[in-house]
């Protein structure tokens, strides 16, 4: 029975090796499965802030309101902070968060201190893909005499 | 006129004097004839009609209302003259800029009461702020 | 023959092989979804005796399951336990660096919430409430601080701000497991984040992710409230804490558990609360700051709970604060005022938004709803007398048995039932109300004491079983602090049973279940009364047989004119004297009319009319959202008879749309412009104080409840 076991140790040693490399390389498969699996489904945390230029640094941003829209349906908007030349915290319509879709408004008093291109907002964001279709549109921007001004929007991630 | 037209006017009264001499080239026809001639051939002017006037106008009438009503909408409903009842600025809109608006008349303290958003009786920045709130809100 | 014996060990070790490899990928795939099981494991770096809430329901619960067994089920456990030691300290063990002080007696313990601030501001009987919650992390470890905490449950929570030095992070409101699940993510990232739930209309849950060291983040919240007017005064309730309760052994995970701090996961519920020791004491205080703007001359503002300070700058302004040496957040904060009027008129308050119009109509009861000779009443009295009432709220309940029992004449029957463990009766069946009767329930009284649990079925069930007396008009009679985790339960039973008879409900204590009380109240067609400790029961038991002497006007019809109403929510009840009835509703119509209010008292039709000009009515902006919290209680309601899976896609879209946070929403707030040093931190609940009157020992923590 020694002998026999013995033999059979040697008869078993390729098909263990061939059992093990088979496991290993079942392993390898599966994690790397996983891993471009959890890619996709572990969502990534960022922000994106918002800039309105009014082209001159005389010009002052007493009020603005802007609507972003993420078309890919892939994001979720998870807090509205007001930015940092602009510290009045935003407006915002909850049901935008049913889709990714959200107006954000707010005014200051002290529109002095605003000028220029200022930072407005900054919305924090969940993405649940690496292909979210972001877009924003000015609705407002106005001045501290409360008249609309030509500006410009646009955005960048956040640092 | 402009000076093309002028021009080619000129150069047509010119060319069709030059044809008649032609035509009747003994005996001369004396100018003054050319001359009544393309006098009566200038158009005549249209007979005054006064309900052609008249109808023209209200047409005139119809059509700058109707591009007016187009331009603007349709009459607001009741519903729309509530919500542009704090449409401080007048630019039959609601945003946010009325409500900023509101809240540089209230701190002033010189806040007509027909800008009293809350109906509690006075304007104060409560007001501004449920006007902000009211302009980011999103269609149902 | 060499060849076949070896046929099963080559089988046995392909086998093996194969589970192996299941294992292995078994244990892969785990590792590759922990982001998705929320962690349910503890981390190596955990400090010892560490909670971790990944490990929240499994690991400590089965450590403790063979305690949680060694208690009869009837019983409730003192709480007031051995010295935990390491192995069972699961939470809230403040790390090295963290201080215990010694102040007047006490032990001051360091707790990740340091301060409370609440700023009220009260217009036409509705309140904005902003609660500013200061967390703060005295420890030398990242923590992430989880604090359950009560408020009012008529409340409608709209908003949701994430205070971080300087910036202000607005939350948004998400269905629940979407919340939970952005939250779950947030932290697992190190990002700081704040998750806001429902656990009871008055008992929410806060989450704060990731603070760290020496950090504070603050979290704002702010709800609306229609304060209820009692006895023509209005009443301002903050409550402060949340009461252990009991859990009857089959609610299974779904009650409110209760433990002493540092033993998290020991009660066997899902949602539980640390309760400070005897001579504990937390740096958590609190600020209350009310104004109120009447629009008329307020007065007889008092505080029946609390030292105030007040100032009255004009005679429809009033500013109340809490005085500095009363902080200690333990018990109720109750507030009443009176406002000046003559003539007290129906209120119509609306608001508009593009969905429409909202309204509320506060509906008084005629004043000529007049004094008639009382029929005969069979009333049952039903008190609480389980280990939570003892002391002052059981001789606050029996006092208010006496003082009943002097009202009653000797056509009118009455029953006392206590209840604990079991339901006892004072007789068989309902005895008249003659001299000896009530000499024999006086020495009932007086031998009653408390103790056992807080079985309110077995109350309920005993108290509203079919009455034999078809002369009589069976008023039921509750009183109880309503500490319980099983409120559903009792709700449907009192649905199921309460056929022609009417429940009163009276809450006794300092921190009463608001929500059971007036639920019970609600679904019984009576009315709800609190008698704080300090209070006297004579005054809220006479004005209680002034309701009972004058006949509710009943069978309430509305006809709304041309306002155009639908979605109605209140009003269908029975409108008592002294306490208007609150109908809330949207509405379409834009031209002025008439509202004809119709109800039956003792048999007679009254009618009333309410001259409505929906245009140049008061406007709140709340309206809305209160008038969806109250459609989301009678959609919830609705659940005890038949849970329709419709209505609960309803109250979730309701609160999606109204902002509101509900059983199926949740606010939550991410910085996700920054990410925290190091692994997620340890979990550690805010322990708070067990509330005024109550005994520390006859808590009602039961493991496993």
């Amino acid at each position: 029975m020694t002998r026999t076991a013995a033999g059979t140790r040697k008869r078993r040693s390729p098909r263990g090796l061939l059992s093990g490399l088979f496991g290993f390389a079942l392993l390898a498969a599966l994690s790397s499965v996983c891993s471009q699996a959890q890619s996709p489904t572990t969502p990534t945390f960022r922000t994106l802030e918002f800039f309105v230029d009014l082209g001159s640094v005389e010009a002052e941003l007493a009020a603005y309101q802007f609507e972003f829209v993420e078309s890919a349906q892939s994001a979720v908007v998870v807090g509205i902070e007001a930015g940092r030349d602009f510290p009045e915290t935003p407006y915002y319509d909850p049901k935008a968060l049913r889709g990714s879709r959200v107006i954000v408004a707010a005014y200051t008093l002290a529109a002095e201190s605003t000028r220029g291109k200022c930072h407005v907002a900054t919305l924090h964001l969940m993405e649940t893909s690496a292909d979210p279709k972001y877009q924003v549109d000015l609705i407002v921007a106005a001045n501290a005499e409360g008249t609309p001004t030509t500006a410009t929007i646009s955005w960048t991630e956040g640092q | 006129m402009p000076d093309s037209e002028a021009q080619f006017n000129e150069r047509s009264q010119r060319r069709l004097s030059h044809d008649l001499r032609a035509l009747y080239a003994a005996p001369p026809v004396p100018a003054s004839v050319d001359e009544e001639i393309l006098r009566a051939l200038e158009p005549a002017p249209a007979r005054r009609r006064p309900w052609v006037l008249g109808t023209g106008a209200a047409a005139a009438a119809v059509l700058l209302i109707t591009g007016i009503l187009a331009w603007f909408g349709p009459p607001p409903t009741i519903d729309e003259q509530r919500k542009l009842a704090h449409d401080v600025d007048g630019n039959q809109r609601l945003d946010i800029v009325d409500a900023y608006l509101v809240a540089v008349a209230a701190e002033r303290g010189d806040a007509p009461l027909s800008w009293d958003v809350n109906g509690d009786g006075n304007v104060d920045v409560l007001d501004a702020t449920v006007l902000a709130q009211r302009v980011v809100r999103l269609p149902l | 023959m060499t060849k076949r014996a070896n046929q099963p060990s080559r089988r046995a070790w392909q086998t093996l092989c194969w589970v192996f490899c299941a294992i292995a990928a078994s244990a892969v795939w785990m590792g590759c979804n922990t982001y998705i099981s929320d962690g349910r494991k503890t981390p190596q770096s955990a400090p010892p005796g560490a909670h971790y809430l990944g490990g929240l329901g499994l690991l400590a619960q089965r450590a403790n399951s063979v305690d949680a067994r060694a208690v009869m089920p009837a019983e409730e456990l003192w709480i007031i336990i051995p010295e935990p030691t390491g192995q069972q300290r699961s939470d809230a063990e403040p790390p090295a660096g963290s201080l215990l002080a010694l102040t007047s007696g006490h032990v001051e313990v360091a707790v990740p919430l340091r301060h409370t601030d609440v700023a009220a501001s009260i217009k036409g009987g509705i309140s904005a409430v902003t609660v500013a919650q200061s967390f703060h992390n005295p420890y030398d470890t990242k923590i992430e601080a989880k604090y359950v905490f009560p408020l009012p449950h008529e409340g409608a929570v709209t908003d949701f701000v994430m205070v971080i030095g300087e910036r202000r992070i607005r939350g948004l409101i998400r269905e629940r497991e979407l919340a939970e699940q952005i939250y779950s993510a947030a932290k697992h990232q190190g990002h700081v984040a704040a998750l806001m739930t429902q656990e009871r209309p008055n008992i929410f849950t806060q989450s704060v992710a990731n603070i760290e060291p020496g950090k504070s983040i603050d979290v704002e919240i702010t709800y609306f409230h229609t304060l209820p007017l009692v006895d023509g005064e209005f009443e301002f309730v903050f409550p402060m804490v949340v009461a252990p309760r009991f859990n009857p052994p089959h609610v299974g995970g779904n009650g409110i558990g209760a433990t002493p701090r540092g033993q998290a996961g020991t009660s066997g519920q899902r949602v539980e609360v640390g309760y400070l020791g005897l001579r504990e004491r937390s740096g958590h205080d609190i600020s209350i700051a009310v104004t109120i703007e009447a629009g008329l001359p307020v007065r007889e503002v008092r505080s029946t709970t609390h030292a105030i300070e007040r100032e009255q700058p004009d005679s429809g302004l009033v500013r109340v604060q809490l005085r500095p040496g009363d902080k200690i957040p333990n018990r109720d904060f109750v507030l009443r005022y009176r406002v000046a009027s003559e003539t007290v008129q129906p209120e119509f308050v609306c608001t508009r938004d593009d969905s429409g119009g909202y309204f509320q109509l506060t509906l008084h009861p005629p004043h000529n709803l007049h004094v008639v000779p009382r029929q005969p009443m069979e009333f049952i009295f039903v008190v609480d007398a389980s280990g939570s009432m003892k002391g002052r709220p059981l001789e606050l309940a029996k006092g208010a048995i006496l003082r009943s029992l002097s009202h009653l004449d000797v056509h009118d029957t009455f029953q006392i039932i206590r209840f604990s463990n079991e339901a006892l009766p004072l007789t068989p069946a309902p005895v008249p109300a003659t001299v000896s009767n009530v000499e024999r329930a006086r020495r009932y009284l007086d031998e009653m004491s408390s103790a056992g649990g807080t079985h309110m079925i077995h109350g309920v069930r005993a108290a509203l079983a079919g009455s034999d007396d078809p002369e009589r008009q069976r008023l039921v009679s509750f009183m109880t602090d309503g500490f319980i985790g099983n409120e559903s339960e009792i709700f449907r039973a009192v649905l199921q049973h309460v056929g022609d008879a009417r429940l009163f409900s009276f809450g006794v204590g300092s921190s009463v279940n608001r929500h059971l009380l007036a639920g019970m109240a609600r679904l019984g067609r009576g009315a709800v009364a609190y008698v704080g400790l300090d209070e006297g029961v004579a005054n809220a038991v006479d004005r209680f047989y002034e309701r009972v002497a004058r006949p509710a006007l009943t069978d309430i019809a509305i006809d709304w004119g041309t306002l155009g109403v639908s979605e109605q929510v209140g009003g269908a009840g029975d409108v008592f004297y002294g306490r208007p009835a609150t109908v809330l509703g949207r509405f379409s119509g834009t031209e002025p009319t008439t509202i004809r209010v119709r109800g039956r008292q003792n048999g007679e039709w009254m009618e009333c009319t309410v001259a409505c000009d929906p245009t140049r009515a008061s406007q709140h902006q709340a309206v809305s959202q209160l008038w969806a919290r109250k459609r989301i209680q009678a959609l919830t309601d609705g659940f005890l008879r038949r849970y329709d899976p419709a209505d609960g896609a309803a109250v979730r879209r309701l609160a999606l749309e109204h902002n509101l946070l509900s059983a199926y929403t949740a606010f939550v707030a991410v910085d996700a412009s920054q990410v925290t040093a190091g692994r997620e931190g340890v979990t550690v609940g805010v322990p708070v104080p067990v509330p005024a009157g109550m005994r520390y020992e006859t808590s009602t923590a039961r493991p496993g409840g």
